[in-house]
């Protein structure tokens, strides 16, 4: 019974006939009355745009980090570099200063 | 012109599926609006074409748009006030096998809630498997299996009251 009540529905499905002829036309008309008759830009696309502006900021990133020369110091790190040579300085001259006392 | 494929593309999609597009509407609808949400429903393919990804086919996606449109149109407007009596539009109907049997069965689907309907019509109708319509509206194969039990049934109780009448 159901077999033939599927069958039934099947061979009697209403159909609404043939479409308007100028159906397309008048689609085209309604998409156009949105003014939306090009595609907006594409996510696809957009996310294309955020990946390479991704890639170009970790590019000049590690562009810069390669052109710097080393760190670079403040004043008060400067000063005591020098503070340190100078004292390092200072002991060589003092070992090689007591070093010829002992040996005169 | 960098959109014509686009243009080109959504033309494809009106060639292939107006009909089936068409023909859901119908039957879903009953008829009094069918240019209209049509239309409708092809402003809204070419809306989503650019967001539509490969998620399902162009098929799946056309007929859910067109389900969704439908189903909107039925919230706004009771199907049963707006059905097409069988008279006014014989002149478009001549595949018909009985156009009694067209007409008890319209009116008996107008009876169904929506639900059940849009299953009865996608796979009874449209030919879709279950596993399509499951696919379509976005439900458990178990479900559609359920809805298309119960909506045979109230179709066949319907159809029967009408047809012994």
């Amino acid at each position: 019974v159901t077999d033939l009540f599927k069958d039934f529905l099947k061979k009697n499905r209403p159909l609404p006939g043939e479409a308007p002829k100028d159906e397309r036309q008048a689609i085209w008309a309604r998409i156009a009355a949105t003014g939306e008759t090009h595609f907006p830009t594409r996510p696809l696309l957009w996310k294309f745009i955020a990946a390479a502006a991704v890639v170009l900021v970790v590019f000049a990133l590690s562009l810069r980090t390669l052109d710097l020369p080393g760190e670079e110091l403040t004043n008060e790190e400067v000063l005591s570099e020098s503070l340190l040579l100078s004292f390092l300085d200072d002991d060589d001259s003092d070992e090689l200063y007591s070093f010829n006392s002992v040996a005169n | 012109m960098p959109f014509t494929s686009d243009k080109e593309r959504f033309d494809k999609i009106y060639t292939e599926y107006h009909r089936m597009v068409r023909n859901v509407t119908y039957n879903l609808t009953g008829g009094a609006a069918v240019d209209d949400l049509v239309q409708e429903s092809f402003l809204r393919i070419w809306k989503g074409l650019p967001r539509f990804g490969s998620r399902s086919s162009v098929k799946t996606w056309v007929y859910r748009v067109t389900v969704n449109v439908a189903i909107d149109y039925l919230r706004r407007t009771p199907v049963l006030g707006t059905l097409i009596p069988w008279e006014e539009t014989r002149d478009h109907r001549e595949a018909y096998t009985k156009p009694e049997h067209q007409e008890a069965i319209q009116l008996a689907l107008a009876k169904l809630d929506a639900e059940h309907r849009t299953t009865i019509v996608l796979h009874y109708f449209e030919d879709l498997s279950i596993e399509e319509v499951a696919g379509v509206l976005e439900v458990p194969v178990g479900t559609v299996k359920s809805r298309l039990h119960n909506g045979r049934h109230k179709l066949e109780e319907s159809l029967k009251e009408r047809i012994r009448d």
